[in-house]
């Protein structure tokens, strides 16, 4: 697999950053070390700014300072385009999924920038096989399904895009407890077989912890708290840390 | 002197062009490109009469405004129930066939015009000067703007913004879109009318190529140079474009056909120029000196000081003082989580449940379900059905809500909870079945009857509308508002105005029920996700119905808040509301002890509470998988 070298190279780092709407800074000084292989999970309560601090590292908002390097490659002054080209993908919290096309469709437009058609079919099976339903509904437009399997749509479209750094936003948002287990486990399995880095914003901080390799603790725009999965998990209430 | 007051003359008539699209386009979002046309249904009626009638100028221009009324009624009939597309198109057709019957129409004077019209005149005195002309059409323009000020900074107005916003949610909340598109529609029409009859007293002269579509589309361009949703900006914008000409001509001194290719190119750079660097207009919506003011104020208002208090609210909570908080950079209070607000609001949360079950009780005794009598249910479901094509979504359910009950309705994705819930509120028409809320059979009602007979329903994915604030989220809830009607703000302004009063301190009731009260001023847009969903909470409580249906009411909100969210929710049924929740939080719904209908495919395979559901292996297998 990758070499020592990069092996001690974060896949995404994060440092000073500060972002936001409407020209109001919402997250302050921002730094994250996101490792090859691991889960790193981001929590916080409502408005803490996770998701704005996820949509700045996608390069989804504008980045009023601070920089981001991903696999050591600074990527500030990229464009989202430009950023998922370079392996950097984004799930965003709302339902993106393309209404009017097909599931098939759908699955094969996340693959546009995958060029190695075996791996692209691998990925196929993948979601297919993590979300049966899917698989039935191939035909269907995305629109008409339900809201948790256009959830589930979103989540595979992020998927066939072929990540090196995954940000995924409240995956299991509106999907039924089986599924969001099955969900974070087949996460976990990814990223240690492929090497794929996950930063994960989720509100089930227990099914988060399971998964996780490191955490982060944001509140007030702020990081207030990096541990470790154990260090996390050894607490008895896990909230103390919001 | 006279050329410089017929410059603002026809600058004032088109600000009337201007401000009543603006209505229609920018705060209702209807696109109509057949505005000038309807301004020549007026200024041909009132061209006609004056020429070949005689009639005086008053009651010419009377039965001018009153003609494009009706016929901006009539043509929005069908128009406004079709979508965006449609609408242009139909409005692009309108005004080809208007322009095509005056031409055709020798009574009109086909192309060259209609001939022969009087002078403006007032009280007996002709107006043949612009600088005699000027003062009534600046005081109609006054009339003009101030009508369009009420109709859109007010209940109405918020109303029509919510339609912009999103049609399907605005009718969940018990709102007659359709009604309220139509009478925009004519109102609008009726004040293009009379700004076309005042044109063509104007020059004296009503001719075709006035009222063409590139009119229409100049009155746009005035509208969305100016800003949108806002009628400041709709005055200047008209003043800008009517200038360029005689700029162009006069000053630049362009040839009247040299200037008028040089306006046309000039209009396309600043288009392109303007949505690049100013995509809102000049003057943006909620733009005002109050309103550039206003941000400095906001930024400032959760001030530091709140911070110990939060401390101590949080360390009497038994939660750890925040002690990041303090540290945080000078703005950061700006931006407080939900969680601490929540802490500060909570004493004030308690108080207003308490305030409002006592009114609820002294108002309205008789129509509650007394909880002391048998629970008979509000909602009886009878052998639903529904498919889309190939797919049975919903395949003859039965169920029952109970009054003044929480009932929870859980299963897979894609069981069918929400399509239920789109049958229940009339956003689907079922195939088969009965929906009865309270002996009344609502299948086939619109959602926004439905809401009305006291049923509403909130969405997984939210639909807040993203460009009002919070607080206006939850005041447009509000069912029965006077100032929604046009009697109402014009006949009744003090009981618009106590309403809006009334109706903004519910809302704030509500927003603190939910522990959102220091963001109400916010944009929708800017809050995070969780807080859309508990504000989409406090906006279905305040439509006040007794049936609630919550899809999703805790996905994505944060575990502490949850509880919050639960600790509301056990309280309904002591304000005598019945609530249906669809949600996957099980914990929650456990915290509630709320018995559930379990959906599987369509069907509603058990109903428990969520603790025996689970024991039983095959539905816990359907639902966790294990």
């Amino acid at each position: 697999m990758a070499s020592p070298a990069i092996a001690t190279q974060p896949a995404l780092q994060v440092e000073g950053l500060r972002s936001g709407y409407f020209g109001r800074t919402v997250v302050f000084d921002v730094s994250l070390s996101i490792a090859p292989g691991k889960v790193t999970a981001l929590l916080g309560h409502n408005g803490a700014g996770k998701t704005t601090t996820l949509k700045a590292i996608a390069g989804l908002l504008p980045t009023f300072a601070g920089t981001v390097t991903l696999h050591g490659e600074p990527i500030t002054a990229r464009k989202a385009n430009d950023r998922v080209r370079r392996g950097l993908v984004y799930l965003p919290q709302e339902r993106a999924v393309f209404g009017t096309m097909t599931v098939r469709d759908n699955l094969l437009l996340g693959a546009t920038l995958v060029t190695d058609a075996a791996q692209r079919e691998r990925r196929y099976e993948q979601c297919l096989d993590l979300f049966p339903i899917l698989r039935e509904r191939l035909g269907q437009l995305a629109g008409t399904l339900s809201g948790g399997q256009q959830r589930m749509l979103a989540i595979s479209i992020a998927l066939m895009a072929g990540a090196r750094v995954l940000l995924l936003d409240e995956p299991s948002l509106g999907l039924a407890p089986s599924i969001s287990q099955t969900l974070l486990q087949t996460m976990k399995q990814l990223t240690e077989r492929e090497g794929m880095a996950i930063l994960l914003v989720e509100q089930a901080v227990a099914q988060a912890l399971e998964v996780a390799d490191h955490v982060y603790v944001m509140r007030s725009g702020q990081i207030v708290a990096e541990e470790t999965r154990t260090a996390a998990l050894a607490r008895e209430h896990w909230w103390e840390l919001f | 002197m006279e050329y410089q007051i017929d410059i603002v003359n026809q600058i004032l008539i088109f600000a009337m062009f201007a401000l009543s699209l603006n209505l229609l386009l920018g705060y209702a979002g209807q696109g109509s490109i057949a505005h000038a046309a309807f301004g020549a249904v007026g200024g041909y009626a009132a061209g006609y009469l004056s020429a070949k009638s005689g009639l005086g100028f008053a009651p010419s221009v009377l039965i001018a405004v009153v003609t494009s009324l009706i016929a901006g009624t009539l043509a929005s009939l069908p128009a406004l129930r079709l979508g965006e597309e449609y609408l242009i198109l139909l409005t692009f057709a309108f005004s080809t066939i208007v322009i095509s019957i005056v031409i055709a129409w020798s009574k009109l004077g086909g192309a060259y015009g209609l001939l022969g019209i009087q002078q403006m005149n007032l009280f007996g005195h002709d107006l043949p000067d612009p600088s005699d002309k000027f003062p009534l059409l600046l005081v109609l323009f006054l009339i003009v703007f101030a009508f369009c000020w009420r109709l859109g900074e007010s209940p109405f107005g918020r109303l029509l913004k919510a339609i912009r916003e999103d049609e399907l949610a605005t009718r969940s909340l018990g709102k007659n879109v359709y009604a309220y598109k139509v009478i925009v529609f004519g109102v609008t029409s009726a004040i293009a009318g009379l700004a076309g009859a005042l044109f063509v007293y104007y020059n004296q002269l009503a001719s075709p190529q006035e009222f063409s579509v590139n009119v229409s589309i100049s009155i746009i361009a005035m509208v969305v140079f100016g800003g949108s949703a806002n009628l400041f900006g709709s005055v200047l914008g008209a003043a800008l474009i009517v200038v360029s000409g005689p700029v162009l001509e006069k000053w630049v001194s362009l040839g009247e056909e040299k200037a008028a290719l040089w306006r046309l190119l000039l209009y396309g750079a600043a288009l392109v120029v303007l949505m690049v660097l100013r995509p809102q207009g000049i003057i943006p919506e909620r733009s005002s000196l109050r309103g550039w003011l206003s941000p400095l104020f906001r930024r400032r208002a959760p001030t530091p000081a709140l911070v110990p208090e939060l401390s101590a609210a949080m360390a009497g909570a038994g939660a750890p003082a925040p002690t990041a908080t303090s540290a945080a950079p000078e703005n950061a209070p700006a931006f407080v989580g939900a969680a601490q607000l929540g802490a500060v609001t909570s004493g004030l949360r308690q108080d207003v449940a308490q305030d409002r079950l006592v009114q609820q009780r002294e108002i309205g005794v008789a129509t509650l379900p007394s909880t002391a009598t048998v629970r008979e249910p509000v909602l009886v479901v009878r052998g639903l059905r529904k498919s889309f094509g190939g797919i049975t979504a919903v395949d003859g359910v039965d169920l029952d809500l109970p009054a003044g009950e929480v009932t929870g309705l859980i299963g897979p994705n894609g069981a069918g909870k929400s399509t239920l819930f789109g049958l229940f509120t009339g956003f689907l028409r079922p195939d088969a079945g009965t929906v009865l809320l309270r002996g009344t059979d609502v299948r086939g009602k619109s959602p926004d009857a439905v809401a009305g007979l006291g049923m509403v329903r909130s969405f997984q994915d939210v639909r807040m509308f993203q460009g009002l604030t919070v607080l206006e989220n939850v005041m447009l809830a509000e069912p029965r508002q006077p100032g929604e009607n046009l009697g109402g703000l014009f006949l009744r302004p003090a009981s618009v105005s106590s309403s809006e009063r009334r109706v903004r301190e519910h809302a704030l009731e509500y927003l603190a029920f939910v522990g959102l009260v220091e963001k109400a001023d916010w944009l929708t847009a800017g809050l995070a996700y969780a807080e859309q969903k508990l504000a989409a909470i406090a906006r279905v409580l305040a439509t006040g119905a007794e049936v609630l249906l919550l899809d999703e009411p805790t996905s994505g909100v944060d575990p502490r808040w949850v509880d919050s969210v639960a600790a509301v929710i056990r309280g309904l049924p002591a304000l005598g509301k019945t609530v249906c929740i669809v949600e996957h939080n099980l914990a929650f719904l456990e915290k509630i002890g709320a018995p559930c209908y379990f959906m599987e495919a369509g069907k509603i395979t058990a109903k428990a509470t969520v603790g025996e559901l689970m024991t039983d292996e095959r539905l816990r297998k359907a639902y966790f998988g294990v």
